[in-house]
């Protein structure tokens, strides 16, 4: 979609701008300074006049305090050509006046002020963009130092790649934090209050399985034969945590106590607002009505405490202890009204046409305990050390009551249930989760420009499932579905170092080498190999070289087993994972002597490939043959992942003069993906990339209008292509004028 | 004797040796004691009883010379401590780190009475405490004297920062350092602060904007963070600290995870839907953590999952080798075999699997 309208009004708001801007430059100054303007042929060196740091007499004087302020504020324009949808769920800048970003700090010149020492509010992107945020810090340091956050984000996603492209979200986001803290800097004892909330509403899309949704617990064998159906999602959900806690010191044990409650609820709801045929429009299946409720509403108490001493400068002691409990209630209620696929070679003759009425009222509790103690002694000025053990466990449970009620109607009117189906079927889910976590460490210091650190990580978890539920209401005990019990150790060992051959050049290596369990999740480490090397190179002042190399080696070797879902001959196979990373990122950043002109350039190679045997299902009737009907042998395949993305950026700053700066960047990241490798379906080879290109060149220049009065005008081109398809591609032209007014240090630019 | 083993047996030997060396050859670490005193952890001043009381001349002294360092420093916390009562009788301003003035200020004045030029005295000769000459870990053991205490930064020694060496004052400039001068910058971007536009950076005395600090360092991270899916960190809209704890940390990767919840609070805390409790859980979810789907900083792949196309990613842990074998089933299960995976409705999972990150209502996250 284009936006040329918009485009065309942004930039007549511009010239509008611009034009008085250039008339307030001509007129005099809003508030003349005492201080002398800049020399006109002053070189700009750091500490030449004009560059110079602000100092009380160039601020602006408010009594006591001294105030640094600006704004930048303008229009935008934007025109996108191809997919808007792919633009907004990227970058999501919209036309139109703008708050770019504002800042305001007030200070005591010295010492400090009556109700705060220093106040100060930092605004990025809320004047109408979508990632907005605001920050405040105001303190007055013998009383309290109060720190808030808050943050919008006005979110998009609507893609084609994900869901079949029918999983959308077009939301509204805020949330904060409010931190007050009293008698911030008194080492005795000081406390903390603290707010934060959450609010996110919007509309969305979302997807619905019916008539296997309710098979599951249901009807399974009569009512299945269905689809999906694309249904609207009004989200509402809203969370709110409240915190207190103090902090302070008796004796040589500094502690710490928190305590807080965080409440949230989830009112969003699906409905559908006329029949639909389900993304299958050739079979009979169709939703007529459909509205789900799923209110959720619950509670987190959550109480910390922590101590900490110092003995005798040599042992560090630190232990933590946090407990929760997060409990939730729910009721869904579902209304459904549709009709199945049916079978057979008359499949309509075959459907069911039915109407349910689902109920499920429940709730779920999450306890958890977690206990850490850290211990560093320092053995001597050069050796240290460190011991950190974990402990962490959960007990997730879950409980509900389904009630289904369904009526269903055959093709020739006869019905199916008599009068209808209910099922009522009480479920308990447990998840019991303990992680013990050591870590032993030690590091030497052999000199300022040597250290060695080296150390071990152990890590047992003990998971257990239970699930408990009853078929139907005659039946007399609970049967348990699945019940799991796992007991998974791991090892891992490290080291490296850091040194500095010469006065200019750091190196920073470290390797690791072990294994990880994966219970759930086994494209994660088994076995691992990394190593980093980092190297930063500063051969003078205002050039720095950064040039890092990570490699990453996971090996999950799987198990090897007897497939017996082959026909004929059964053989040994291994399900193995493999993960390769090799990363490559260098960078220069180069501040030309006076600050002048600066260049900051960098390329980044991330490199990854994941090869994974996997198991799946190409025909509908599954992969166990039989010696008398053989199928082709087809459970087994490899999922390979490729990641070739190639990162480069530069950014070239400006001072032309003293009434011209000028910026120009240029970012692009470009994925090469699988490059020549092709999926091979039938030989059960699935390949996975995105390989895409996506920069977007910048450009910027301000014009000093006099001592308080910035003039930017900029534009900004975005362009993002997928090799594989041209179904996303969008190009995006946003070119900018903004005006930034300074208060205060302004004057002695 | 697979090589994990030859790695375990060496890195075991290696503290053995080591300790008994320790334990041994005490001397062989006290040898040089001038070498051990001249990079002695560093404490406060105030903290070394063997500082003579007298030679603390105070703040004011120190700005006759550095007053460019003596403004900058006036605006901190720091400065303030003088004037609150839990510090009355602490050495506090400059003295607290750079140790006491008085033998600093006799030797200048004796070089100035000799004819020279006070900036040309050798370092050595100056008698004050020069940190830019120390380790990290030295200057970083001088701060934590004063800072360990808080829950923030109590896990210093023990984090991946202490680790690699990288001190306090790489990030923070304990004088709050100049502005940086106003220079032109992106426009989407959050620009680094400067003598006009200060930010909370300023108070917290870092040494320039915080995230645009993690990026100098972390590259890797700013490649994601410029792929068309991506937190936006460099946008302003979250930080760095937000998720992980520069200054520490019980969690690998200093991330807030453990602060009040079993699962990743870092990521719950603003997904806040996907926190639970459920009655359904999804396993890796509460066990594994976010991170086993999901890439946090950035990605090419919509919903910055690992993999672009879902079904790889879900049948990557859903095959069980066990089930295959016939052997079990424990953990993450086979897909039913009316899973026909070549054709799209199954391709993407989460069409029926919608409430993926956990359910109250279904067991297999239909709603």
């Amino acid at each position: 979609m284009k936006t040329r309208t918009a485009f065309v009004l942004s930039s007549l708001l511009g010239l509008v701008l611009l034009t008085g801007t250039v008339a307030s430059a001509q007129g005099p100054t809003p508030s003349p300074s005492p201080q002398p303007s800049p020399t006109p042929q002053t070189y700009p060196t750091k500490g030449a006049v004009d560059r110079q740091p602000a100092t009380p007499a160039d601020e602006e004087q408010a009594g006591r305090y001294t105030v640094v302020s600006s704004i930048e504020l303008g229009v935008r324009g934007l025109s996108v050509d191809g997919n808007n949808n792919k633009y907004r769920s990227d970058l999501n800048y919209g036309p139109g006046f703008r708050i770019f970003d504002s800042s305001f700090l007030m200070r005591t010149k010295e010492g400090t002020g009556g109700l705060f020492d220093s106040f100060l509010v930092n605004s990025t992107g809320f004047g109408g963009d979508p990632y907005g945020s605001v920050r405040v810090n105001m303190e007055k340091s013998e009383w309290y130092r109060f720190d808030a956050n808050f943050r919008r984000n006005t979110y998009q996603n609507n893609l084609l790649n994900l869901a079949l492209g029918q999983h959308v979200r077009d939301t509204r986001h805020k949330f904060g934090d409010f931190d007050l803290r009293l008698l911030p800097n008194n080492r005795n004892l000081h406390f903390n209050l603290g707010y934060s909330l959450d609010r996110n509403s919007g509309d969305g899309v979302t997807t619905f399985d019916y008539s296997n949704a309710t098979a599951t617990l249901g009807s399974s064998s009569t009512v299945r034969g269905g689809d999906e159906y694309a249904v609207l999602r009004k989200i509402r959900t809203r969370a709110d945590e409240y915190r207190f806690g103090a902090e302070g010191r008796v004796g040589l044990i500094d502690w710490g106590f928190l305590q807080g409650i965080r409440s949230y609820a989830d009112d969003s709801r699906d409905f559908l607002l006329g029949a639909s045929q389900g993304n299958n429009t050739t079979n009979t299946a169709f939703l007529g009505t459909f509205q789900l409720d799923l209110p959720t509403h619950g509670r987190a108490y959550f109480t910390r405490v922590n101590a900490h001493t110092f003995l005798a400068k040599r042992l560090d002691i630190t232990a933590r202890y946090t407990y929760s409990k997060a409990r939730s209630h729910f009721a869904l209620t579902e209304q459904d009204i549709g009709r199945t696929a049916g079978s057979g070679s008359n499949p309509l003759s075959n459907a069911l046409t039915y109407s349910s009425l689902i109920t499920a009222p429940g709730d779920s509790v999450r306890p958890a305990h977690l206990g850490e103690i850290g211990l560093t002694w320092l053995v001597t000025d050069k050796f240290r050390i460190s011991e950190t053990l974990r402990y962490n466990s959960f007990r997730n449970e879950g409980n509900l009551v389904y009630t289904e009620v369904t009526a269903a109607l055959r093709a020739n009117g006869t019905s199916l249930f008599n009068p209808a189906a209910v099922f009522v079927v009480p479920v308990d889910y447990t998840l019991n989760y303990r992680r013990l976590y050591n870590q032993l460490e030690g590091d030497y210091q052999f000199g300022p420009r040597l250290a060695f650190h080296f150390g071990h990580r152990y890590q047992n978890r003990h998971i257990t499932t239970l699930d408990l539920g009853m078929t139907t209401t005659a039946q007399a005990a609970p049967f348990v579905e699945k019940d799991e019990a796992f007991n998974l150790h791991s090892n891992n060992f490290f080291g490296g170092f850091k040194a500095r051959p010469v006065k200019s050049w750091t190196i920073f290596f470290d390797a690791a080498r072990g294994d990880a369990n994966d219970l759930f999740t086994r494209v994660d480490n088994r076995k691992s190999t990394n190593f980093r090397v980092r190297n930063r190179i500063t051969p003078r002042q205002g050039l720095g070289i950064n040039v890092s190399f990570i490699t990453r080696n996971n090996d999950n070797p799987g198990e090897t087993v007897i497939d017996r879902t082959l026909v004929g001959p059964q053989s040994a196979r291994q399900f193995d994972v493999r993960v390769r990373d090799r990363n490559f990122s260098s960078s220069v950043d180069w501040t030309l002597p006076g600050g002048r002109y600066s260049l900051s350039t960098g390329y980044t190679h991330l490199h990854g490939t994941t090869d994974a045997a996997i198991a799946f299902f190409p025909l509908p009737t599954g992969c166990v043959g039989t010696t008398a009907v053989p199928l082709p042998p087809c459970a087994v395949g490899r999922s390979q992942y490729f990641l070739r993305d190639n990162f480069f950026y530069t950014n070239v700053s400006a001072y032309i003069n003293r009434r011209l700066s000028a910026y120009a960047s240029y970012r692009i990241s470009k994925d090469t993906g699988q490059g020549d490798r092709l999926a091979d379906v039938p030989n059960r080879l699935f390949i996975g990339s995105l390989p895409l290109s996506f920069q977007s060149p910048e450009v910027r220049l301000i014009f000093k209008v006099n001592r308080r009065v910035d003039w930017n005008i900029g534009y900004q081109y975005y362009d993002y292509k997928e090799k594989l398809s041209t179904a996303q591609n969008y190009r995006a032209h946003l070119p900018y004028t903004s005006l930034r007014i300074y208060f205060g240090a302004g004057e002695s630019r | 004797m697979n090589r994990l083993k030859v790695f375990k047996w060496a890195f075991v030997w290696a503290w053995i040796v080591g300790l008994v060396l320790l334990f041994s050859t005490g001397p062989l670490f006290r040898s040089n004691a001038a070498g051990d005193k001249k990079h002695a952890p560093p404490t406060p001043a105030a903290a070394q009883p063997t500082a003579n009381p007298a030679d603390y001349v105070g703040a004011e002294s120190c700005r006759n010379c550095h007053e460019d360092q003596f403004n900058n420093f006036a605006h901190t916390p720091h400065a303030k401590l003088a004037n609150e009562a839990s510090w009355q009788g602490k050495i506090v301003g400059c003295e607290a780190c750079h140790g006491a003035g008085k033998p600093h200020i006799d030797a200048v004045n004796a070089a100035i009475d000799a004819g020279q030029d006070p900036t040309e005295i050798k370092e050595q000769d100056l008698k004050i405490r020069i940190l830019k000459h120390e380790s990290a870990k030295q200057v970083s053991e001088t701060c934590l004297t004063c800072h360990s205490g808080r829950e923030e930064h109590n896990n210093y020694r023990r984090g991946e920062h202490w680790r690699n060496d990288v001190g306090c004052t790489d990030c923070h400039s304990a004088h709050a350092p100049d502005p940086a001068p106003p220079k032109a910058q992106s426009h989407t971007f959050i620009s680094e602060n400067t003598l006009q536009k200060p930010d909370s950076s300023v108070l917290h005395m870092l040494k320039g904007n915080e995230t645009q600090m993690c990026l100098r360092c972390h590259a890797e991270q700013k490649a994601q963070f410029n792929m068309p899916f991506h937190h936006k960190v460099q946008e302003g809209l979250v930080k760095c600290s937000d998720c992980h704890n520069p200054h520490g940390g019980f969690e690998l990767k200093q991330t807030r995870l453990a602060n009040f919840s079993a699962s990743d609070a870092a990521c719950v805390k603003c997904h806040n839907d996907k926190a639970g409790p459920f009655t359904y859980e999804h396993g890796p979810v509460s066990v594994e953590g976010c991170s086993s789907c999901h890439t946090p900083h950035g990605a090419n792949n919509p919903k910055l999952l690992r993999r672009n196309n879902v079904f790889q990613l879900c049948i990557e842990c859903h095959t069980n080798a066990h089930a295959i074998a016939g052997t079990g089933d424990d953990g993450a299960s086979n897909t039913p075999s009316f899973h026909n995976l070549t054709q799209s409705r199954y391709q993407n999972c989460t069409t029926c699997h919608a409430m993926i990150h956990g359910s109250n209502a279904h067991p297999f996250f239909f709603r």
